[in-house]
C-alpha cells in the first residue's frame, strides 16, 4: 500500500503518475539490496546535472534500475534532459550517456519500456500515460537535440539527438496530429542536412577526381564514414518521423545513399527509394538512379553468383568438393559504383523497387529490353540469395504483390473496418498489376536459367519437364558430373531448370521447413502466385495463360499446400494462407475444390492460440479475428475476380461462420453479400438464417466453465449473425428480386409450375409467335377449333404471352411437335387444375412462381418469427414489415398475414395470453402502418369511382386530403418500418400517382404500366361497381401482369377474401360513400342511393359549432348529431339532421362506433388510421406517444388531420 | 514512412508463469492495451510445447503477427506488421538473442538479464528505433554500447 500511495503522490507538475516496481522485480535477486523508490533512484539524474561527482558504478546501477520502471515520470524529464549536457565529471563516461539517451528515447517518443507496473487507483488504465510532448514545449525539449548543432560533438551524441528529435516528432503526431511544429521542423532540418551532404558528396567526387590514387587514408575514411553516418541518421529519422507526404519531399535525396559503404545507410536509402519506384511519376527517377549501379552489381555477380559479392562475408572458403575457393579479388577502386546490398533487408527493398520498375509504364514488362537489369537481378536473388526473406520477397513482388503496410494496434484497419475498401479504390489497379505480372512471368517461366540454386531442386519436382531432373536429362547430367569429377573441376554443373521450377522448388523447401515463420511466408508467397494467375485469367475473359510444364509444376505446389492445410501440426496462420492459396488456385467452379467447407471448418476451429489451454485441449481453439477477417477478405476478392465462384465461396463463408461466429464481423458479411450475385447472396443469407447452431455452441454437459463460457459467447454471436441475416434479407430482398412496389413488374412472364408439364405436350398448337400467326390461318379447320380453345385459355392467362412465347419456342425446338390430341387433353387437365385450386392457394402459388426467392424469404422469415429466439424474431419481424411495405401484392398481404399471425398466436396456441412471442412492440406499429395503407387504398378506390382518375375532376380539399394522407403514410413508413423512396413510392397505390404527381410525363406513366388518364365520363360510367379495377380504353379491365395468368377476378376475390379474413366487418364501400356537391343533383342522389348504406353510416356529435365558408362545407351547431358518411382525413363528409351533406373538420366531430363492429384490432381502428374512442379504451395504446414529424409536419398533423389521429 | 511496416512490441518473459523481464512497446498504448498484449503472448506460449525441435512459434494479435522463441529459461516475443512479418520477426529475434548472449558474455538467462539490465536495454535500443529496424550487426552494437561509432 505504501508503494501505491507513492504512485499517486504529488509530483512536481501536479498530481502526476510516479511509476513503481512490480512484485517480481522487487523480489528479484538484484533488487533486494537496492532501493525501490522511484524518486530516490531518479535523484541520480539531478546528481549528474550537478558538479558533484557521481561514482560510475553507482550511477550506472541507478540508471539500470530506472530502466526497470515501466515508464518515465513527467517530473523526471527535465533533470534527464539536463543530465545530457556534458559536465566535467561525466564527460568521459560514454556508457552512462548511452543509457541517458535510451531514457530520453523513452520519455520523448511513443511507447514504453521496462516491466509492467501496477497502476494506482487514481489513474485510468484505459488512457495512455502522458508523454513529454504533452507537457513541455520546445524550449526545454530542444536540450535533447542540442548536440546536432554542435560541430564538436561526437557522432553518437549527434545520433542520440537526431533519434530524440525523430521520436519527439513521431510522438507529436500521436498527441496532436494537427500540430506540425515538430514534424515541420524535422522536415526542414532533414532537408538542410541532406542538401549539405549532397554538397559534400559532390565536393568529395571532385576531390577524388583530381587524385591519382583512389585509396583513402584513415582520416579521410573516418570523415567519409561520418558523412555517410549522418546521411543514415537523416534517412532513418525520416522513416520514423515523417508521414508519407513528408518522405516524398526528400525521397529524391535518398538515392545519395543507395551506394553508401554504410550498409545501414544503403538500406534506409533503398527503403525510401522503393516507395519512389511505386510512384508512377517517380519510377523514372528510380530507374535512372539505380539501373546503372545495379548493372555493376550484376557484373560482379558473374563471378560470385551474388549481388553483394564485394562484401560477401558469408561466402564459404571451400566448395562442396572441399577445394579452397580463391579469395575475392581485391578492389582498390572507389566502391560506390554499385549498390550496397550487404544487408538482407536492402535486397528486400531492392526487390520491391525492381518489380515496381518492371511493372511501370517505363518498362512495361520488357524483361529482355529496358528492364533486363531489374529482371536479372530479381531472378538472381530469387534463386541464389541465401536469405529466404529476400527470395520470397522477390517472388511476391515478381508476381505483383502490393507493398506491405503497417497496422495501427489502436485502430481498426481500414480493410477490416470498411471491407472491400482497398478493392474499390485500387482494386482494378491491383488486378491489372497482378494480371500483367503473371503475363510477364509466364513469358519467361519456361526459360531455363543456368544458375546454381541455394538448395538442389526439390524432390517433389523430380521428373517434371523444365526442372532439370527429367529422366533423359538426368542421365546426361550424371555423365557430365562424372566427367567433371574425373577432370577434378571445382564446380559440379547443375542442369538448368526453368524459372518457375526454381520458384516452386524454393517454396517447397520453405514449406518443408520446421520453422512455421518460414512456412507461413512460403504460403503467403503462394497466395500471390495463384492470385496473379486468377486475376490474369479473369482479365483475359477466362483464358488461362499457362503452359503444360507450368501446370505440372504448379500442381506440385498445390499438393504441398493441400498437405499443409490437412496437417494438424501446422499453425492457424499456415492453414489460413494455405487455404487462401488453394482458393485462388481454383480457377472456376467446375474445377476441383481443394478447400472444402468441412476442411475449412475443421481448420478454423483449431490452432488459433487464443483460448485457454484446457479449452483448446477439450473443446476448440478457433482462429482469431484477424485470420477470419483475412480469409473473408480473400473470399471477397475471389468473388470479385470470378463471380461464378460465389456459391462455393459462400459455402466457405458459412464454414467460417460456424467455426468462429464471434470472429466474423457483420460489415464483412454485408460486403460479401453485396459483392455477390443477388440470388447467390440471398441463398447464403437464407442458409445462415436457417442453419442449426454450429458445434462450437454445443459443449459437453460436463465441460468446464471455460468451455461453456466460450460456447455461450459463440452462440450469442451466432444468433446475432442470424439476426443480421434476417435484417439483410428484409432490406435487400426486394431489390434482388426486382419486385418493388414503386417499380413496374418485369415484362417477362412465368409459367405456373403445375402447368409446365402440361404445357410441354401442347406446344405445337399453343400460342405461337406473331410470325407464325399467318401460318396458323392456313391451318385446317380442325385445328382452328383447337386454337379457339387456346385463345380462351390465353385470355384466361394473358400474362403468359410474351415470356411463354419465347420459352415455348425453345421448347418446341427441343421437343418437336406433339400430337394435337394430347394437347387437348393436357389443356383440359390444366384448366381443371386451375379450377380446383382455392383462390388463396392460387394467389400463393402465383406469388411463389413469379418471384420464388421472395416467396421463400417470406416463408423463412415467418418461420423464424415463430420458431426463433426473441431477438431473432424481432429482426425477422422487422424484415417482414419492410418486405410488406416495399412489395406489391400479393407479397404484401402475405407478409401482412405473417405479421398478423405472429400477433394472433395468443388466441390459438397459448390460450388467452396475448402476444406470447412478445413481438407486439415491433409488429403492432408495422401492422398499423399496413392497415393504414390498405385502408387508404380502399378509400382511394372509392374516390376514384366517384371522381375518376383525372386530378382536375377532383375537388381541392379531397386532393389536399389525399396528399396529406400520402405524406403521412410516407412519414409513418419511414419512422416505423424502413426507408422508402419518397418521390417514387406511393403507399396508396399506383392510382394515386396521377393524382398526386400530375406533372409526371405521360410516357413515364406508360413505361410503368400505369393506366392512361381517362375521361371523367368513362370513369363515372365504369366506377359504378365500386371495385378497385383499372379500366382500359377498350373497356376491358387492365390487369396487373403479375396476376394476369390466374385471372383478375379470382385474384381480386382472393384479395377480398384475405382482407375479409384479416379485416372482418369492414367493407370497401363503407368509407367510400361520399357524394360531392360538384356532381349534378341527379347524380348525387343516385350516387347516394348507390353508396350510402344506412348501416354503414356512423353517428357523430359536433363538438364545436362550425360555419361553412367554402363550397362543399356544411354548417353545424355544437352538440348537433350528424351522420358521418365518409372519413376524408382532415375532413369528414357528414349529413346533418336537416339532410344536408357537406364537409366539416374532423376535429370538430366525435365519431361514435356502431355497435356491431368486429372485435379485431384492425377493424376497430379506422381504416385511415384514425383512432376512435373505442380504440383508446381497450387496445393498449394509451401510452403510445405521437411521433415527431418535425416542425412543418407537426404543425400540419397536430390535432387535426390524419396525423393527429393519435391524439384523439 | 513507417507505413511499410512497424515493430510493435518486444517482450522477454520467463517460461511458465510468464513474469515479464523486459518489455518494449513502440506504440502509445494504455495500461489495459499493454496488458492485453501480454495476455495474448502468454496465452500463445502456454498452448505450445517448447521441448520439441521447433525453434520459433508464431501467433496473431489483432492484425499484427508475433513470433516467440524459447531462450533458456525465457521466451522472447516480437510483434510486427507490414514488412516485419513472421519471417522477418523470427530473424530479428534470433539476432537479438545472439547479440544479448554476446554482450552478456554469459548464458542468457533471466537473472543475467536482470543483472545487466542497462546493457540489455541499450542493445534493444540499438537494434530498433521507434519500431523501425536498425542494425543487428555485432560490431556496431558493441561499439554503440560504448557510445562510439563503428569507425571511432
Amino acid at each position: 500500500m505504501a508503494t501505491l500511495r507513492e504512485g499517486a503522490q504529488q509530483g512536481r507538475y501536479g498530481e502526476e503518475f510516479v511509476p513503481i516496481l512490480n512484485r517480481f522485480i522487487q523480489s528479484s535477486g538484484g533488487a533486494k539490496a537496492e532501493s525501490t523508490s522511484y524518486s530516490l533512484i531518479a535523484s541520480v539524474l539531478e546528481a549528474l546535472c550537478s558538479d558533484t561527482p557521481v561514482p560510475k558504478e553507482s550511477a550506472e546501477r541507478s540508471l539500470s534500475r530506472l530502466c526497470q520502471f515501466g515508464g518515465i515520470s513527467i517530473g523526471t524529464i527535465e533533470p534527464l534532459l539536463k543530465a545530457l549536457e556534458p559536465s566535467p565529471q561525466n564527460r568521459a563516461d560514454r556508457e552512462l550517456c548511452r543509457l541517458l539517451y535510451y531514457l530520453v528515447q523513452l520519455s520523448l517518443g511513443d511507447g514504453y519500456a521496462g516491466t509492467p507496473m501496477p497502476v494506482p487507483r487514481n489513474h485510468n488504465p484505459m488512457l495512455p500515460l502522458p508523454k513529454a510532448v504533452d507537457r513541455f514545449g520546445p524550449e526545454l525539449l530542444s536540450l535533447s537535440w542540442a548536440d546536432l548543432g554542435n560541430e564538436n560533438s561526437r557522432f553518437l551524441r549527434k545520433q542520440g539527438g537526431m533519434r530524440a528529435l525523430a521520436a519527439l516528432s513521431h510522438a507529436s503526431m500521436t498527441s496532436k496530429p494537427d500540430d506540425l511544429t515538430y514534424v515541420g521542423g524535422m522536415l526542414v532540418t532533414l532537408q538542410s542536412l541532406l542538401e549539405r551532404i549532397e554538397q559534400l558528396i559532390q565536393e568529395k567526387a571532385t576531390y577524388n577526381a583530381g587524385k591519382s590514387s583512389k585509396k583513402s587514408g584513415v582520416a579521410e575514411f573516418k570523415g567519409t564514414m561520418e558523412m555517410w553516418g549522418l546521411l543514415r541518421l537523416a534517412l532513418s529519422a525520416a522513416r520514423v518521423a515523417l508521414s508519407q507526404g513528408g518522405v516524398a519531399k526528400i525521397a529524391n535525396k535518398s538515392f545519395l545513399g543507395v551506394a553508401s559503404p554504410d550498409p545501414l545507410c544503403a538500406r534506409h536509402a533503398l527503403a525510401i527509394a522503393s516507395t519512389v519506384a511505386r510512384d508512377p511519376q517517380g519510377v523514372g527517377i528510380y530507374i535512372e538512379q539505380v539501373e546503372h549501379l545495379l548493372r555493376n552489381n550484376l557484373d560482379a555477380a558473374k563471378e560470385t553468383g551474388l549481388l553483394y559479392s564485394k562484401h560477401a562475408i558469408h561466402k564459404p572458403t571451400t566448395d562442396i568438393t572441399g577445394a579452397p575457393v580463391p579469395p575475392p579479388k581485391v578492389v582498390r577502386q572507389e566502391q560506390e559504383a554499385s549498390l550496397n546490398l550487404r544487408c538482407a533487408h536492402s535486397r528486400m527493398y531492392l526487390a520491391r523497387g525492381c518489380a515496381s520498375s518492371l511493372q511501370s509504364s517505363f518498362i512495361g514488362g520488357d524483361v529482355k529490353g529496358s528492364g533486363e537489369v531489374f529482371w536479372r537481378s530479381l531472378v538472381l536473388m530469387l534463386i541464389c540469395d541465401p536469405s529466404n526473406l529476400v527470395a520470397l520477397e522477390c517472388i511476391r513482388n515478381m508476381f505483383g504483390a502490393p507493398h506491405p503496410h503497417a497496422e495501427n494496434l489502436r485502430k481498426r484497419p481500414t480493410w477490416m473496418a470498411v471491407p472491400g475498401h482497398d478493392i474499390e479504390l485500387e482494386g482494378l489497379a491491383l488486378a491489372r498489376v497482378y494480371g500483367a505480372s503473371w503475363h510477364m512471368v509466364v513469358a519467361e517461366a519456361d526459360e531455363l536459367v543456368p544458375l546454381e540454386p541455394v538448395k538442389p531442386m526439390h524432390e517433389a519436382l523430380e521428373g517434371l519437364q523444365g526442372t532439370g531432373t527429367e529422366p533423359g536429362l538426368a542421365r546426361v547430367s550424371s555423365d557430365k558430373a562424372e566427367r567433371s569429377k574425373d577432370s577434378k573441376s571445382p564446380l559440379v554443373p547443375t542442369p538448368p531448370a526453368s524459372l518457375l521450377a526454381h520458384v516452386v522448388s524454393r517454396l517447397l523447401h520453405a514449406l518443408d521447413s520446421p520453422s512455421p515463420a518460414l512456412a507461413v511466408a512460403a504460403c503467403r508467397t503462394s497466395v500471390t502466385i495463384y492470385e496473379a494467375r486468377a486475376w490474369c485469367t479473369s482479365l483475359s475473359n477466362g483464358y488461362l495463360l499457362q503452359s503444360k510444364p507450368m501446370h505440372d509444376i504448379l500442381l506440385v505446389l498445390e499438393r504441398a499446400l493441400i498437405g499443409v492445410l490437412a496437417s494438424m501440426n501446422r499453425t492457424a496462420t499456415e492453414h489460413c494462407y494455405a487455404a487462401q492459396a488453394l482458393l485462388w488456385a481454383q480457377l472456376s467452379p467446375a474445377d476441383h475444390a481443394h478447400v472444402t467447407p468441412s476442411m475449412l471448418l475443421k481448420s478454423a476451429s483449431h490452432g488459433g492460440l487464443s483460448v485457454h489451454s484446457n479449452v483448446k485441449a477439450l473443446f476448440a481453439d478457433p482462429w482469431p479475428e484477424a485470420l477470419i477477417s483475412m480469409m473473408l477478405a480473400t473470399l471477397l476478392r475471389r468473388i470479385r475476380c470470378t463471380p461464378s465462384m460465389a456459391k462455393g465461396c459462400f459455402e466457405l463463408v458459412a464454414a467460417l461462420t460456424a467455426a468462429a461466429p464471434s470472429r466474423v464481423t457483420k460489415d464483412q458479411m454485408q460486403v460479401l453479400w453485396e459483392a455477390a450475385p443477388g440470388v447467390t447472396a440471398v441463398h447464403s443469407a437464407l442458409a445462415l438464417l436457417s442453419s442449426p447452431p454450429p458445434p462450437i455452441t454445443q459443449p459437453n454437459v460436463t465441460a468446464p466453465v471455460e468451455v461453456k463460457a466460450l460456447a455461450t459467447n459463440e452462440e450469442a454471436a451466432f444468433e446475432s449473425l442470424r439476426g443480421f441475416a434476417a435484417w439483410w434479407l428484409g432490406e435487400h430482398i426486394n431489390g434482388v428480386c426486382g419486385v418493388l412496389a414503386w417499380k413496374p413488374p418485369p415484362k417477362a412472364s412465368v409459367i405456373m409450375p403445375f402447368l409446365v408439364k402440361q404445357q410441354q405436350p401442347q406446344q405445337q398448337g399453343k400460342q405461337q409467335p406473331k410470325g407464325q400467326q399467318q401460318q396458323q390461318q392456313q391451318q385446317p379447320q380442325s385445328q382452328q377449333q383447337q386454337q379457339q380453345q387456346q385463345q380462351q385459355q390465353q385470355q384466361h392467362q394473358p400474362g403468359q404471352q410474351p415470356g411463354q412465347e419465347q420459352q415455348q419456342q425453345q421448347q418446341q425446338g427441343e421437343n418437336g411437335p406433339k400430337p394435337g390430341s394430347q394437347t387437348e387433353t393436357a389443356n383440359e387437365r390444366s384448366s381443371g387444375l386451375l379450377e380446383t385450386l382455392d383462390p388463396l392457394e392460387r394467389m400463393a402459388l402465383a406469388a411463389a412462381v413469379h418471384a420464388p426467392l421472395l416467396a421463400a424469404v417470406l416463408s423463412h422469415l415467418q418461420r423464424t418469427v415463430l420458431t426463433g429466439r426473441w431477438e431473432l424474431g424481432v429482426s425477422a419481424s422487422q424484415a417482414l414489415a419492410k418486405v410488406a411495405v416495399r412489395s406489391p401484392e400479393p407479397y404484401r398481404i402475405q407478409a401482412y398475414s405473417a405479421l398478423m399471425s405472429a400477433m394472433q398466436m395468443g388466441g390459438t396456441a397459448c390460450g388467452d395470453s396475448q402476444d406470447p412471442l412478445g413481438l407486439s412492440a415491433v409488429v403492432a406499429p408495422a401492422l398499423e402502418v399496413l392497415n393504414a395503407m390498405y385502408a387508404g387504398e380502399l378509400a382511394l378506390s372509392s374516390h376514384l369511382t366517384t371522381y375518376g382518375t383525372n386530378h382536375k375532376d377532383w375537388p381541392k380539399p379531397a386532393l389536399a386530403s389525399l396528399q396529406r394522407r400520402h405524406e403521412w403514410l410516407i412519414a409513418m413508413i419511414s419512422q416505423r418500418v424502413g426507408l422508402v423512396p419518397k418521390d417514387t413510392f406511393f403507399p396508396l397505390g399506383k392510382a394515386s400517382r396521377q393524382l398526386l404527381r400530375p406533372d409526371l410525363p405521360p410516357e413515364q406513366v406508360a413505361d410503368d404500366d400505369e393506366p392512361e388518364p381517362q375521361d371523367s365520363d368513362s370513369d363515372k360510367e365504369e366506377g359504378g361497381d365500386g371495385k378497385q379495377k383499372k379500366k382500359k380504353k377498350d373497356g376491358k379491365p387492365e390487369r396487373d401482369p403479375l396476376y394476369e395468368y390466374y385471372g383478375d377476378e379470382d385474384y381480386e376475390k382472393a384479395h377480398e377474401d384475405l382482407l375479409e379474413k384479416f379485416l372482418p366487418g369492414e367493407k370497401h364501400s363503407k368509407l367510400a360513400k361520399v357524394n360531392w356537391g360538384r356532381l349534378g343533383e341527379d347524380a348525387a342522389s343516385s350516387d347516394r342511393d348507390a353508396y350510402f348504406d344506412e348501416d354503414d353510416v356512423r353517428p357523430g356529435t359536433m363538438l364545436y359549432p362550425f360555419s361553412a365558408m367554402e363550397e362543399g362545407e356544411v354548417s353545424a351547431a355544437a352538440g348537433e348529431r350528424v351522420q358521418v358518411a365518409m372519413d376524408m382525413g382532415d375532413w369528414l363528409q357528414v349529413i346533418t339532421p336537416s339532410g344536408v351533406q357537406g364537409l366539416v373538420p374532423a376535429s370538430y366531430v366525435r365519431v361514435e362506433e356502431v355497435a356491431d363492429t368486429s372485435s379485431m384490432e384492425g377493424s376497430t381502428r379506422s381504416r385511415l388510421g384514425r383512432r376512435t374512442e373505442q380504440d383508446q379504451s381497450y387496445d393498449g395504446y394509451d401510452s403510445y406517444e405521437p411521433y415527431d414529424y418535425g416542425a412543418g409536419d407537426a404543425e400540419e398533423y397536430g390535432g387535426q388531420g390524419t396525423g393527429g389521429c393519435w391524439k384523439v | 514512412m513507417s507505413q511499410l511496416g512497424r515493430l510493435h512490441c518486444f517482450l522477454i518473459s520467463t517460461k511458465g508463469v510468464g513474469n515479464v523481464v523486459y518489455e518494449r512497446f513502440y506504440d502509445r498504448l494504455s495500461e489495459y492495451e499493454k496488458a492485453d498484449v501480454r495476455a495474448a503472448f502468454q496465452l500463445a506460449s502456454s498452448n505450445v510445447r517448447f521441448d520439441g525441435e521447433q525453434e520459433d512459434f508464431i501467433g496473431v494479435y489483432k492484425t499484427a503477427c508475433f513470433v516467440f522463441i524459447p531462450m533458456n529459461d525465457m521466451v522472447f516475443y516480437l510483434m510486427g506488421s507490414g514488412e516485419y512479418d513472421e519471417l522477418a520477426c523470427s530473424g530479428i529475434l534470433r539476432s537479438i538473442g545472439f547479440l544479448l548472449q554476446d554482450v552478456l558474455k554469459t548464458k542468457c538467462t533471466s537473472s543475467a538479464l536482470l543483472e545487466k539490465y542497462g546493457k540489455m536495454c541499450c542493445v534493444i535500443d540499438v537494434c530498433s528505433m521507434q519500431g523501425i529496424l536498425e542494425t543487428t550487426d555485432r560490431d556496431i552494437v558493441r561499439k554503440a554500447l560504448k557510445n562510439k561509432a563503428v569507425w571511432e
